[in-house]
């Protein structure tokens, strides 16, 4: 398991970042005045009731959304100020997605799936096919690599997504409601491997959730109210977070 | 239900004006495509027949013959026939003319001199009344008027014509008649709606002795018509036609149904052509309205799980589809005017160039050609819309709220569909031994189709066979991105397929006209560099309007022959003649030319034979040779006997042999000139065609010739090779209509890849999303979106490069061979192809930029969360 330095900038930090929707009297806010510093290596649980605020967070973590006020850096870069590309090869080399719908290509094979991040980042297929193979092995997939998602149980879609949030080396791990979609078994498998993948990696984890069990895997627990962290604590493994 | 419509259909249709404009737009140019082509055929014929109508006033009858006219003695004849209640003489001629005196000016500037094209109508002013041809202006007397137009020179014209050149009393009008320009004197402005209307006012109205006198024609007429007791009309017309044996005595609509025989043919061309538009319209609406459906897929699926059933999904859409396709037909009814306005000029020139039809440039609304538009559009909007609603409706709502994997995964039967083009393929070919056979000119238009249907059913097939050979190559030029474009195609086939087919269509039908025109390009031109031997060609200025009723002085013609540098000289003289009786009867041509110069320096080219020799035995014998087209129409062929009626009687003429003639598709009878004059009585000639002696400067004798013509003679005087220009550039013209089809292919491509990729960027709104999520630039995913409109493109033009080659192959040997007689040497051009190919790629690629703006924008979050 890689270790976090003290002098290593934060796998992910939000300064005073507030986003707000709308303008005058209909202006929502969806994220007001949020501080947050995620060290390399850790696994972060955001919590929260429906409009919290996680979403928004978790679209400013991915550099999809640009912070009202504040700053945002990712993997010790500051977002504001870069444009669309330069955000898209942050996102492209830093950052790895899953999503509660598992968002597959339907026209890639599995193996295709896993290896497109590197691919889109100019990697050449010799290189990466192995890396995607090895993921593949690692989350229990290995035989369905050439299968097309549709194909594919819920669990694995979501196998094949954590191995494509993983293949570029990504210093940091979004998840967004990995287990929403999942029966309580496929979740807390989904969960233990996105945990354990990533810690092999020294990747961060941050994951956003409604469900009690997979917050109660995270090192830490952030709770939003309102676009604002009401609670930051770190979490006894197997606690129940308040949400 | 109403109160729905108001929510979901209304408020998002008057919500996204853009979006409803560019729905409504793709109706109405399919509609106004379809409605252009054939409102300007239609109106071409229309017009011929409301001139007919127009200058035979309240006939029922008309006497009249080939060649220039009629004697008039035969008048009387006429009158005493029992059973006729009036008749009536007129002469009819189209002149060049110009408002003011005459104005000497340089011969080169003849057209500029001579801007006006008009009908000169010669009529008896005292046996007018009944035919009610010319009405005065209201509260005018008609006696000053007869009187008026007793006098020397008199002439009244429509209000029309006045207010457009200026006219009044009293003000002066000169028209070209044998290219001797001869002043004429207003005397009377008169109003007659059916003139106006029917050559938009251009005819000038004269005491026929008047107009005998301009046109030097001296006792001739060109018909008379007559008003028989309606109850015997047919028993005075079988009279008139004993009493005057030679003559013709017709319906004033049999001339109409003569000419509409002659140019069936391209009428039939035009009309294949405005369905082939209507087909490639039908993909363009489908598109159009499929693409507006399918940005409403999330919404049907709300609707299904907030209990909207599956007819009222289907209830909805037909709503939409039928308000868009009302709004768009109702718009493509207006532009299709406005493009049959613009093709009308086109049609008329080439009715005027190939078949000698005269025709005002007037569009006539045909409430048939509007219904049938604007059901088309609606019809076919309808279906656009339901297509799409009925799947969606299909759809389990939860699936179609996530827009995602399942809707568009049902398996394309696209082995079935081959398998159904290569059976319309079979038919073709049978349909086409069918109608050579047969000689059955409708079968080659079955068999085009049958080759469209196939080519288009081959595209599904072919896009999966080719994209996943090109795959490969793909991701080596362009990267995974240019992958993931190629495969979103194979996956969106069925969607695809139709933009493809439509594309190939498009292509098909501009790469088969291309061929056929360039082959038949190559074949006249070849034809004329041969058979054009002459050095000058000399004609009376305007002879190309006023046609049979030219003639050359004797005087000229005789000093012609004497010139210094004239070798030998080849007269012409032409008569129109109508070969066949009753339905069957069309018009052709008779030409009388110097057999002994043809077959000397000429170079007529025979099907089968040696030119020199079927002229000198067609000379000794006093046979005729006819056009290849006249032996096909007629189905007449070397040594046999044609029978036609002349001034002289009824000539029976021994065929001697076949040329080979690209110059009317009517058909002409060729005779030598000694045997045109004694049969047709006119030993006038029209024309000439000089044979220079070695070394002679064509320059020289040109100016030679104009001396001799004097002031008062307006000669055309042509060199060979400004007649070969002038012969191709008529040719030209005559395929310009079918170029719009060039258009079409291009609009086509652009429309039809921006509406097809456009939905299937909506569609996969949330993948697209994934990938920006995931790193994908904004230049990787336009790249995406646009590998897959070149495709389109590509695949598009390859297989319309194909379906072109085939239908081209049907147009040379069995539409034009069965339509018009024409042997066509088959040239194919594989540079045409590379250019297709090109053309459409780069138009398909570039329209894929509007759908790819729209792709780059999916990174939307909420795109990503739950569809």
């Amino acid at each position: 398991m890689a270790t976090a330095h003290a002098a290593d900038p934060p796998a992910l930090r939000f300064d005073h970042v507030s986003r707000t929707y709308g303008d005058g009297a209909r202006t929502v806010h969806a994220l007001d005045d949020v501080t947050l510093h995620v060290p390399r290596g850790q696994f972060l649980a955001v919590v929260g009731r429906s409009g919290s605020g996680k979403s928004t967070l978790l679209n400013l973590a991915a550099g999809i959304d640009t912070p009202t006020a504040g700053e945002v850096w990712i993997a010790g870069r500051a977002v504001s100020g870069l444009d669309d590309d330069a955000l898209t090869r942050l996102r492209r080399d830093h950052v790895g997605v899953v999503y509660q719908f598992f968002n597959l290509l339907s026209t890639l094979t599995v193996r295709e799936n896993v290896a497109l991040p590197a691919l889109l980042g100019g990697a050449a297929g010799r290189d990466v096919m192995p890396l995607a193979d090895a993921l593949l092995d690692e989350v229990g997939l290995g035989a369905r690599r050439d299968a097309k998602p549709h194909t594919l149980s819920g669990g694995e879609m979501q196998r094949t997504a954590i191995a494509r949030a993983l293949v570029h080396a990504p210093a940091l791990v979004l998840a967004d409601e990995p287990t929403g979609n999942l029966d309580s078994r496929a979740a807390a498998q989904v969960v233990a491997l996105l945990r354990a993948l990533a810690a092999r990696r020294g990747a961060t984890v941050v994951m956003v959730t409604h469900a009690a069990d997979a917050a109660a895997e995270a090192d830490r627990v952030v709770e939003l109210s309102d676009g604002r962290i009401v609670a930051d604590t770190p979490a006894a493994r197997g606690a129940a977070p308040r949400a | 239900m109403i109160r729905l419509l108001r929510w979901v259909i209304l408020r998002r249709l008057t919500g996204e004006p853009l979006r409803t404009v560019w729905t409504v737009l793709g109706v109405a140019l399919g509609v106004a495509v379809f409605v252009g082509i054939r409102l300007a055929s239609d109106s071409a014929m229309h017009s011929f027949a409301d001139t007919v109508d127009a200058v035979a006033g309240r006939a029922n009858l008309e006497v009249w013959a080939g060649g220039d006219g009629l004697d008039e003695r035969a008048f009387p004849v006429v009158v005493r026939t029992p059973g006729v209640a009036a008749a009536a003489p007129a002469v009819q001629v189209t002149v060049r003319a110009h408002a003011g005196g005459p104005r000497p000016g340089a011969a080169d500037s003849l057209r500029a001199r001579w801007p006006e094209t008009l009908l000169l109508l010669g009529v008896d002013p005292l046996r007018e009344a009944p035919f009610a041809r010319v009405a005065l202006p209201r509260g005018a007397d008609a006696g000053p008027v007869t009187t008026l137009l007793s006098e020397p020179r008199a002439v009244a014209v429509p209000g029309a014509l006045a207010r457009r050149l200026r006219l009044a009393a009293g003000d002066t009008l000169t028209v070209l008649a044998s290219g001797r320009p001869e002043p004429l004197v207003v005397r009377a402005i008169v109003e007659s709606e059916a003139l106006d209307h029917a050559t938009a006012g251009n005819v000038v109205v004269a005491d026929i002795a008047t107009a005998q006198e301009v046109l030097r024609r001296p006792g001739a007429i060109d018909r008379i018509d007559v008003i028989a007791d309606p109850a015997r009309r047919d028993a005075v017309r079988a009279a008139l036609q004993r009493a005057l044996p030679n003559l013709r005595v017709e319906l004033p609509q049999g001339r109409t149904r003569q000419v509409e025989n002659m140019v069936r043919a391209f009428r039939l061309n035009l009309n294949a052509l405005s369905f082939i538009a209507l087909f490639v319209a039908a993909t363009l609406i489908f598109n159009a309205v499929a693409m507006s459906v399918i940005r409403l897929r999330r919404e049907i699926g709300m609707l299904r799980a907030l209990g909207l059933t599956r007819g009222g999904v289907r209830a909805l859409f037909t709503a939409e589809g039928l308000a868009i396709g009302l709004t768009g037909a109702a718009l493509g009814l207006a532009l299709g005017t406005a493009f049959a306005r613009g093709a009308l000029g086109a049609v008329s020139r080439t009715l005027s160039d190939l078949y000698l039809v005269r025709t005002a440039g007037a569009l006539h609304p045909s409430p048939a050609t509007y219904a049938t538009g604007l059901a088309v559009g609606i019809a076919v909007a309808l279906a656009s819309a339901l297509l799409p609603a009925w799947e969606a409706a299909q759809t389990p709502p939860g699936v179609t709220m996530r827009q995602g994997l399942l809707v568009e995964a049902q398996p394309l039967p696209v082995g079935r569909w081959a398998a159904l083009g290569l059976a319309a393929l079979a038919a073709a070919a049978g349909v086409v031994a069918w109608a050579v056979a047969v000689r059955q000119p409708y079968g080659g238009f079955a068999a085009a189709f049958l080759v469209l249907a196939a080519f288009a059913l081959f595209a599904p097939l072919v896009t999966r066979v080719l994209e996943r050979a090109g795959e490969p190559l793909v991701r080596r030029l362009g990267g995974i991105e240019a992958a993931l474009g190629s495969r979103y195609l194979r996956e969106s086939v069925a969607r695809a397929s139709v933009v493809i087919a439509a594309v190939t269509v498009a292509v098909g039908m501009t790469v088969s006209l291309t061929l056929m025109v360039r082959s038949f390009r190559r074949t006249v031109d070849t034809w004329i560099t041969q058979t054009i031997r002459g050095d000058l060609y000399v004609e009376p200025y305007g002879h190309r309007e006023t046609g049979g009723a030219t003639a050359l002085p004797a005087a000229f013609v005789a000093a012609a022959r004497a010139a210094p540098g004239v070798r030998a000289v080849d007269t012409f003289r032409g008569a129109r003649i109508v070969v066949g009786t009753g339905a069957a009867a069309r018009p052709a041509v008779a030409i009388g030319v110097d057999f002994a110069v043809q077959r000397d320096l000429g170079a007529l080219r025979f099907v089968h034979g040696d030119a020199a020799a079927i002229l000198g035995r067609a000379l000794a014998r006093g046979e005729a040779v006819v056009t290849e087209s006249f032996a096909y129409h007629f189905r007449l062929g070397a040594g046999d006997t044609l029978a036609l009626d002349v001034p002289a009687g009824r000539a029976r003429l021994r065929i001697a042999g076949v040329l080979y003639d690209y110059s009317t598709d009517a058909g002409v009878v060729f005779v030598d000139r000694a045997a045109f004059a004694r049969l047709w009585r006119d030993p006038r000639t029209e024309s000439l065609a000089l044979y220079l002696t070695p070394g002679a400067d064509p320059a020289a004798v040109r100016s030679r010739l104009l001396a001799l013509a004097g002031p008062d003679l307006v000669l055309a005087v042509t060199p060979n090779r400004a007649l070969r220009e002038r012969a191709l550039q008529v040719f030209d013209q005559t395929f310009q209509v079918t170029w719009a089809l060039q258009g079409i292919a291009v609009l086509v491509a652009v429309l039809g890849v921006i509406g097809t990729l456009t939905a299937l960027v909506l569609q996969r709104g949330r993948e697209l999303a994934v990938l920006r999520a995931i790193g994908a630039t904004r230049r990787q995913v336009a790249k995406m979106v646009v590998v897959e409109s070149v495709w389109i493109g590509a695949i598009g033009a390859v297989l319309g490069c194909a379906c072109g080659t085939a239908l081209a192959l049907i147009l040379v040997h069995v539409i034009n061979r069965q339509f018009f007689g024409w042997t066509i040497r088959f040239a194919l051009d594989p540079w045409l192809f590379v250019q297709a190919v090109a053309v459409v790629v780069t138009t398909a690629a570039l329209a894929g930029l509007v759908p790819a703006r729209l792709a780059v924008r999916r990174v939307a979050p909420e795109a990503m969360r739950a569809e």
